[in-house]
């Protein structure tokens, strides 16, 4: 069944405020998901995946190395929660330096940082991100202009398993090369995508609607008296 | 106070919820640039399919071709017994249901619709549709018009005129809604790159076929005597539409859109302004429009008694505007403005009556407000300024928000509403907080009650604290993101915020569905209580086949004697 991108947002969006996400980390989270989910990365597959860590436990809190506070210990809280504020921090730090190089340790889902990191092209100039995956090659995105490309590089500092690498810079100085590129979202891939619509897994859609079900309030006679159209003239 | 564009502060006083629901339709309204690009471009519509039986139970299908794409409106006509036929979102079964396809409507595509359009929301659609609706019939001016037609009578425009429309929609959705083609789509690859614009074409249509619905039902009943209607008195049937409180979170949830509205109604003001004098042709144009808004008011019809008033006085009110208008003798035009006119208005008028001499002025002005109209789109993204520092979003606060500072919130008549989504049909509803159940489940709605904790919240911190960037304060307080997007966000976009609390008890909805209806371009209001009313669209307008470039913008208040 063919779903919007408005729809998998909305559904999103009520499911994190479901869980606890408060005004605005709802919105980023459900951003997150809906873009993963858009571009063909299941992000409804990884958020049904997260509902045990994420479902009433939202902590969204960073805490800086108060001696290098480009390195963060996430101690496996999902980025959903405390990712949105990362990138902001960071953009943030980028105001007075050319660049920045951050590592993100104990990471348990760096593939919430590709809707984060295309997000934040519209004001970084250039950023890219790298994590072994569960095969341990090395997948890297960088994003620049509103274009990511995605892929594997294998030619990079060795780098430690749940850390992610992330490079920003307010110039484009150097850039690392891809073994391939597997995949490129741009302002037309994400039309073709819309234009074919979304079509979630039909039991990851029911547990996320069901989530987002909680924040409908139960029908009762008080509530539908009060609703638009009731009147005794509608066939007027 | 419209000398030069407005400043910030000027801007909050018209966002309050008495000004927003006090306004009307304009040439920047979108059901009129609808029908301007249809004329100019061109566009034909074709009835392909009119497959009804006797009763009017069946299929059509219109198309509409443009110079490169063609759009299908599919239209369902079924029977539904008396008893079922409601306004109600909560509504499982409607005379008329429609859908607007992006291309022809192949045979495939039309048994997809069989089985979906019918059943509205619990139906799927594709990303190739752009606008799904249904409608229901107004028994009473329907079965007068079927007897009147087919024993070769016309009805009165009296009888019309209490009326109003033979269908009135109970909703139109489109922008990503229940799987149809997302708003981002719509506007990079279909005509329709203003909001609302092809709901506006799928109403016309509608209409259209309303009106070739009940012409042959009488042709049927009597195929000898049966006409059809004057084309004296068809245009004043419009297409009803019954709206509830869905378009007040919509206000709220859109900020830059609503912005990008207003701002293009106060650009369109401001650039008439600066003419330096008044042109004697437009001044009688203005004191006939005026005139005819007189008799628009006079004749509209509403059973509720606030509306009643409000219609009642601006009635009396224009007169002043007309007087003031005959008082400027030719030979002080050279030394009069248009803004001399809206000063005296803004003096001498209750906001309702200021509107109708703003957007009739507007009338005068095609060159300005048209281009205008054309570029009412906004993005809805809102973003941080992760570098600014918690003092200056102090300051903004003061700045921009001190009707929200100056609100007690400890008052239980100032939280006393809360907005909800029902599980029933998802339906956006208004609770009393302090009497129902439920209010753990509000919506984030109430932008003044969370600016304010926000705002006494950070003045009792540090100074150190007041000094963090944004970014470094929400590593430590998450929970105010949301908040301070939009505050942030919305420094630069002045019309954005609604200047009022919207969780007050005193709240009156139909402020914010009158806001959004007038740029909608619907007429008629008709409250049906505190939270839903009734509207018509393109009445007076000119249907397809009589479409010309002189009747295409002679329609607003419209009135009985519009066409004769």
């Amino acid at each position: 069944m063919s779903f919007s991108y408005y729809e998998v947002y909305t559904t999103s969006l009520r499911a994190f405020s479901s869980m606890g996400f408060p005004y605005g980390a709802d919105e980023d989270a459900a951003y997150i998901i809906a873009w993963l989910e858009l571009n063909k990365f299941n992000g409804l597959n990884s958020l049904v995946d997260s509902i045990g860590v994420l479902d009433n436990k939202y902590d969204g809190k960073i805490k800086l190395n108060s001696h290098n506070d480009t390195s963060i210990d996430l101690n496996y809280a999902s980025l959903l929660m405390k990712g949105p504020g990362l990138i902001d921090f960071y953009q943030s730090e980028l105001d007075d330096k050319k660049d920045l190089h951050i590592t993100l340790n104990n990471c348990a889902d760096p593939e919430y940082l590709l809707p984060l990191l295309f997000r934040s092209s519209k004001k970084i100039f250039y950023c890219n991100a790298l994590w072994l995956d569960t095969n341990s090659l090395i997948q890297f995105c960088e994003v620049k202009n509103n274009i990511m490309k995605i892929g594997i590089a294998s030619n990079q500092e060795p780098i430690n398993k749940e850390q992610v690498r992330i490079y920003i810079s307010n110039e484009h100085k150097f850039q690392k090369k891809f073994d391939s590129v597997t995949c490129t979202i741009t302002s037309k891939t994400i039309q073709d995508n819309l234009a074919n619509g979304i079509s979630p897994d039909e039991n990851n859609w029911k547990i996320i609607s069901k989530l987002a079900a909680r924040t409908f309030v139960p029908e009762s006679e008080e509530s539908r008296i009060k609703g638009a159209g009731g009147s005794d003239d509608a066939n007027d | 106070m419209l000398e030069k564009s407005l400043t910030i502060n000027e801007s909050f006083g018209y966002m309050t919820l008495e000004r927003m629901g006090s306004r009307y339709p304009s040439r920047l309204s979108f059901s009129r640039s609808m029908l301007r690009r249809m004329k100019k471009e061109k566009w034909v519509v074709d009835r392909v399919k009119f497959d009804l039986d006797k009763d009017g139970y069946g299929t059509a299908i219109y198309e509409i071709n443009t110079l490169n794409q063609i759009y299908s409106v599919v239209c369902f006509s079924q029977f539904i017994p008396d008893e079922e036929r409601s306004d109600r979102v909560i509504a499982e079964n409607w005379d008329t249901t429609y859908a607007m396809h992006i291309g022809k409507i192949s045979a495939k595509d039309l048994d997809r619709f069989k089985k979906n359009t019918p059943l509205q929301e619990a139906g799927r659609n594709s990303p190739c549709e752009l606008v799904l609706s249904r409608g229901n019939k107004s028994v009473r001016l329907f079965k007068k018009i079927v007897n009147c037609l087919s024993i070769g009578q016309q009805p009165t425009i009296e009888e019309i005129n209490d009326v109003g429309y033979l269908l009135r929609t109970t909703a139109v959705y489109g922008s990503g809604k229940f799987g149809l083609s997302d708003f981002d789509r719509t506007r990079s690859t279909t005509h329709f790159d203003q909001p609302f614009r092809a709901e506006m074409l799928a109403v016309y249509i509608i209409r259209e076929f309303s009106i070739h619905l009940v012409e042959h039902i009488a042709y049927h009943q009597n195929p000898s005597q049966a006409v059809k209607l004057n084309a004296s008195i068809k245009r004043h049937i419009g297409i009803g539409n019954s709206t509830g409180l869905g378009m007040a979170p919509f206000i709220i949830k859109h900020p830059k859109l609503i912005h990008k509205w207003m701002s293009q109604f106060d650009k369109v003001l401001n650039e008439i302004i600066k003419i330096k004098h008044i042109d004697e042709r437009k001044l009688n144009k203005l004191s006939s429009l005026l005139k005819k808004s007189k008799s628009y008011l006079d004749e509209v019809l509403t059973t509720d008694d606030y509306q009643k008033t409000k219609n009642k006085k601006s009635f009396y009110e224009l007169d002043k505007i007309i007087d003031y208008c005959k008082s400027i003798k030719t030979s002080d035009l050279k030394d009069t403005r248009w803004n001399d006119l809206i000063k005296f208005s803004e003096a001498n008028l209750s906001f309702d009556a200021q509107e109708i001499v703003k957007v009739q002025i507007i009338e005068l002005f095609p060159e300005i407000a048209d281009p205008l109209a054309e570029d009412m789109s906004e993005s809805d993204d809102l973003f941080i300024d992760p570098s600014a520092t918690v003092n200056e979003l102090i300051n903004i606060i003061e700045n921009r928000y001190q009707w929200s500072i100056d609100t007690d919130f400890q008052n239980k008549n100032n939280t006393y509403l809360f907005w909800y989504i029902s599980e029933e049909k998802l339906e956006p509803r208004l609770g009393e907080r302090y009497n129902e159940q439920g209010a753990e489940l509000e919506q984030h709605l109430g932008i003044g009650k969370m600016v304010s904790e926000l705002y006494h919240f950070l003045k009792e911190n540090s100074t150190e604290t007041k000094n963090l960037t944004i970014a470094k304060f929400l590593l430590i307080h998450p929970e105010y993101r949301g908040i301070i997007r939009r505050i942030q966000t919305l420094t630069n976009y002045p019309f954005g915020e609604v200047s009022d609390n919207i969780l007050a008890k005193n709240t009156l909805p139909l402020n914010m569905l009158r806001f959004k209806l007038s740029f909608f371009g619907a007429s008629r209001y008709d409250p049906k209580s505190d939270r839903w009313l009734r509207v018509s669209f393109f009445a007076g307008a000119p249907f397809y086949e009589e479409l010309n470039s002189q009747n295409v913008e002679d329609w607003g208040f419209a009135t009985m004697n519009s066409y004769q």
